[in-house]
């Protein structure tokens, strides 16, 4: 038992060792919508030009994972809307004027930039043929038609200020309404499976779809400026603030609706889209490195196999001994048993937000998280495997004077060999499928594109991780079947001559 | 040798074995009879240390049994039991050798005894590379008891030997270890529930019913001198059968 929490500590203290940053380097996060994307590369590039060391660490996932990894350290800066700090992140402090929002974001180490110009806020929007057609013009209009299909992001449907309190400020009949994905909304509205849906003011899609925006005509959403939240307690970042500051009012709605259009319509990178921005506005030539497919290819197939490697392995040090011990001690056992497949019921996402009050974001807690999704299948194997043993076959061995250490090593591990081999193996392909879920939370590794690609509605993109991972799980299973061959004993393997 | 005086075990409530005295004598065969759950085969457990006892004295070859000294005891012990409880990852050669090797025997010491046991059980020589799954019930069994003799142990205990072969082969076993038994001279003891069995291998013979001892004795006195109804009853049930 003892080993046990040894073997647990170390990783653990390996693992945080891996994640220690870089002291010079500014780390700058971006939530995993195209706009936020942008504005943490433009403030990146823009970073380095001033010859300060930026990473980005782009799409890393909803507003709740920025600002923890914010608290943590884990990043250093990163891009958010006026209206999401007081409605979401701040919701049970009252806030009403800017200095209100400075002084309260400090009690959390927190400082706020100047807007950077344009307001980004929550609009509902339509066709624009059907709008004309049935006369509306503003959100009141639809008060008259109850019929129309909605559908709303589920962050909209969740939202302090979104489709409840819109309802009962405009009064709104209609019942049909269901959570979607933002991005298959504009699909939905474009195939005419929905009539209405919410979007933001900078969308490029509003050109692109030829939508009619409603005009909020009681004013019920609030101002979504953009700014830099950043942390205070860094004399780096402090150092760094005259650039944090650098877009003051600078960049306009339609300039933000263009470089999205840039990247969602024209499919340019979100760092050329940078690059261009900055070229055209201040003159500024940024570099950045070039993302040919191969090398996105190579980068993504390490981090994975990182992310699958170093959990199962974890996991197998660990499950091994627990299953055994779980067979040993019946009542414990159960309650181990019991545990792990509670675990295996979080929803991995679920999960992987629990992981970063722990570990951050980035590998660990990816790795955290996957490992936990693994013990199930081995802990259970071993205690089956261990279970199938005959009582003769135990008592044999314990009346021939064997130890039971060597009773262990001789009889039971071998006996028991395929069941653990398959509970290895369930949890190998388990993995390599769960691990494409670390990209939301800065893993990488094949789930990068995928989410990219479901960003950008990018097929290509969608496949370039899907295909490496689905070919990854098959090997996986191949080596695994490979290594039964080799480690399940020979007697174990072969069938029964006679009946 | 093999002493037991005043044994007495309970499972929960139930009294398995009750107040139960008896000796196994160096170099004769004693065979332990009665019906299923008279308690013989916890006899069995509790001389190798698999079950413990809860009241009196168990001495192997003068020592009372403790968990200190029972890997040493044990190594003194041969087991078979019913369905041989072979090893199934384990070649025939293996199953036989595996307690050898734990004790750092010599590759050639162990291929010797390994001869000798082959030559003594009859087993076919092509069989020792054989999986379990790869053979007979009859020559498992004869593997079960060379993996059991392959030390060299004083005293061999059988748990129902015979119990699950078809009667042919249970025939061709059963005039084997007699053989065998006579051969080794080692103290023997048997746990079976049929009675032709017990006459034939048993110079004692020991009736168990309900935890006790009823009447234990040769062939003779208790084919001729049953002591109570019980013994009478069991002993005609089993003639009744043939």
């Amino acid at each position: 038992m003892m080993r046990l929490v040894i073997i647990s500590i170390s990783i653990i203290l390996i693992a945080n060792a891996c994640s220690s940053k870089n002291t010079n380097q500014i780390v700058i996060g971006s939530k995993k919508f195209t706009e936020s994307v942008i504005l943490g590369e433009v403030l990146t590039q823009y970073m380095n030009s001033k010859d300060f060391k930026a990473e980005h660490k782009s799409q890393l996932g909803g507003t709740r994972i920025l600002w923890s990894a914010l608290l943590k350290g884990e990043i250093d800066i990163y891009p958010d809307y006026t209206g999401t700090i007081i409605q979401e992140i701040l919701s049970n402090k009252q806030i009403n004027t800017w200095d209100e929002l400075r002084s309260t974001l400090a009690d959390f180490n927190v400082g706020i930039s100047e807007p950077v110009g344009f307001n980004n806020t929550y609009a509902i929007g339509m066709n624009k043929q059907l709008a004309s057609k049935l006369g509306i013009s503003k959100i009141s209009d639809l008060k008259n038609h109850p019929d129309l299909i909605i559908g709303f992001t589920n962050e909209f449907m969740d939202r302090s200020d979104g489709w409840s309190s819109l309802r009962s400020a405009y009064n709104l009949p209609h019942q049909n309404v269901s959570g979607i994905d933002h991005d298959l909304a504009y699909k939905g509205l474009a195939e005419n499976s929905l009539d209405v849906i919410d979007l933001y003011s900078t969308d490029a899609e509003i050109d692109y779809y030829d939508l009619a925006v409603l005009e909020d005509d009681l004013n019920h959403f609030s101002e979504y400026r953009a700014v830099y939240l950043y942390r205070i307690d860094s004399e780096l970042i402090e150092s760094s603030i005259d650039c944090i500051n650098g877009f003051h009012n600078e960049i306009s709605e339609e300039e933000i609706r263009g470089l999205n259009k840039l990247v969602k319509i024209d499919k340019e990178s979100e760092k050329s889209a940078a690059s261009k921005y900055l070229l055209n506005k201040f003159g500024i030539r940024s570099s950045f490195e070039k993302e040919t497919f191969s090398s996105r290819l190579i980068k993504n197939t390490y981090d994975h196999l990182l992310l699958v490697s170093v959990s199962l392995f974890a996991a197998i040090l660990i499950s091994i001994p627990l299953g055994i011990f779980s067979y040993r001690k019946e009542r414990l056992g159960k309650i181990i048993l019991g545990s792990v497949g509670v675990i295996q019921t979080i929803p991995s996402l679920a999960l992987l937000v629990f992981m970063i009050p722990f570990f951050g974001i980035g590998e660990v807690p990816a790795i955290a998280a996957l490992f936990l999704y693994s013990l199930l299948p081995i802990v259970r194997n071993t205690y089956l495997g261990f279970q199938d043993i005959s009582i003769q076959v135990r008592e044999s061995a314990m009346v021939l004077g064997l130890s039971k250490r060597a009773i262990l090593k001789k009889v039971e591990l071998p006996i028991a060999s395929r069941s653990i081999l398959s509970g290895i193996k369930t949890s190998a392909v388990i993995n390599v499928g769960t691990a494409t879920l670390g990209a939301l939370i800065g893993a990488g590794g094949y789930g990068q594109p995928i989410l990219t690609g479901i960003r950008l509605d990018n097929i290509s993109l969608i496949l370039e991780g899907a295909v490496p991972a689905a070919i990854l799980a098959l090997f996986v299973q191949g080596i695994f079947d490979l290594f039964e061959k080799i480690i399940v004993p020979k007697g174990l393997q072969i069938k029964a001559e006679t009946s | 040798m093999i002493e037991l005086r005043n044994v007495t075990k309970y499972f929960n409530q139930d009294r398995a074995l009750d107040n139960i005295s008896l000796t196994a004598e160096t170099g004769k065969t004693t065979v332990i009879i009665g019906q299923s759950g008279c308690g013989k085969s916890t006899l069995l457990r509790i001389i190798t240390g698999l079950t413990k006892h809860d009241n009196g004295s168990v001495k192997v070859e003068g020592n009372e049994i403790t968990d200190k000294n029972i890997s040493e005891i044990r190594r003194k012990i041969g087991f078979v039991i019913q369905e041989g409880g072979l090893f199934p990852h384990l070649s025939a050669r293996k199953n036989i050798s595996l307690m050898a090797e734990y004790l750092k025997w010599s590759e050639s010491k162990i291929s010797n005894r390994i001869k000798e046991l082959v030559t003594l059980t009859k087993f076919p020589n092509e069989g020792l590379t054989k999986y379990p799954v790869q053979l007979s019930g009859g020559q498992r069994q004869r593997v079960s008891l060379m993996r059991a003799l392959m030390l060299d142990p004083h005293i061999l205990l059988l748990d129902e030997p015979l119990g699950a072969l078809d009667p042919l082969i249970r025939y061709d076993l059963q005039t084997d270890l007699k053989e065998i038994f006579q051969k080794l001279n080692k103290t023997v003891v048997m746990v079976t529930h049929d009675l032709s069995e017990a006459v034939y291998f048993g110079e004692k013979i020991i009736l168990m019913n309900n935890g006790k001892i009823v009447q234990s004795g040769n062939s003779i006195e208790l084919l001729d001198k049953p002591k109570n109804d019980f013994v009478e009853k069991f002993i005609n049930a089993q003639r009744s059968l043939r």
